[in-house]
């Protein structure tokens, strides 16, 4: 008799996984989204300092 | 005879539906691989998952995708308790293990959800363990209730 630790991901066991529900699957992705959008504010903000100062400066 | 009721504010508006909620864990174990792709030896125990404490197993059991050799039966349970408490010698047919009757497991400690190979030796088999669990352990497990809600009977 012997034991095998399959509980993580071996060449006999995927490992074992918590399945998230449909709601978190949902909200998983809005917050994937705000993420997102929260990266392409902080370009933005920072093309307009960038442009701030360079007009301060001409 | 008397009734206290000391179920604490709420009164009969009833649960929130934000409340702790059971989630569904599974491992898909392919016996065939399992030790150096020899396959289960009679009596093997193989580890699913982990459970941790103060968790109830609301339910589990065993999904036999690919049926393991000619005899092998499969318990699940837990090893050193009950090692069959969800599923007692399924026959290893494809398809979802047979539920027991048995009352659900509440792990005090961690432990591990376990698979037991019993009746022969398995070189094949593809089975998926599933478990809902949930946490049970307290968020107030002092008494803060004031003594009148104690000692007054409804």
């Amino acid at each position: 008799m012997a034991t095998y630790d399959l509980r993580q991901k071996t060449n006999a066991s995927t490992g074992q996984k918590v399945i998230p529900s449909q709601e978190e699957i949902r909200i998983q992705k809005l917050e994937n989204k705000v993420a997102s959008q929260t990266e392409k504010l902080d370009q933005i903000v920072a093309m307009l300092n960038d442009l701030s100062k360079s007009k301060s400066t001409s | 005879m008397a009734t206290y009721n000391v179920t604490g504010v709420g009164g009969t508006t009833g649960h929130p539906s934000n409340g702790r909620t059971p989630y569904l864990v599974e491992n898909t174990i392919d016996v065939s691989a399992v030790n150096g792709d020899s396959g289960a030896a009679q009596n093997d125990v193989l580890q699913a998952m982990d459970i941790p404490a103060e968790t109830v197993i609301m339910e589990a059991g065993i999904e036999v995708i690919t049926a393991c050799s000619s005899s092998v039966t499969l318990d699940l349970g837990i090893t050193g308790g009950d090692v069959d408490i969800y599923t007692d010698g399924d026959t290893n047919a494809t398809g979802y293990s047979t539920l027991t009757a048995t009352a659900r497991h509440v792990a005090a400690a961690a432990d591990t959800l376990d698979v037991l190979v019993l009746s022969a030796a398995s070189s094949a088999g593809k089975i998926r363990v599933w478990a809902i669990m949930c946490d049970v352990s307290g968020i107030n497990e002092s008494d803060q209730n004031t003594s009148t809600q104690h000692d007054t009977a409804v």
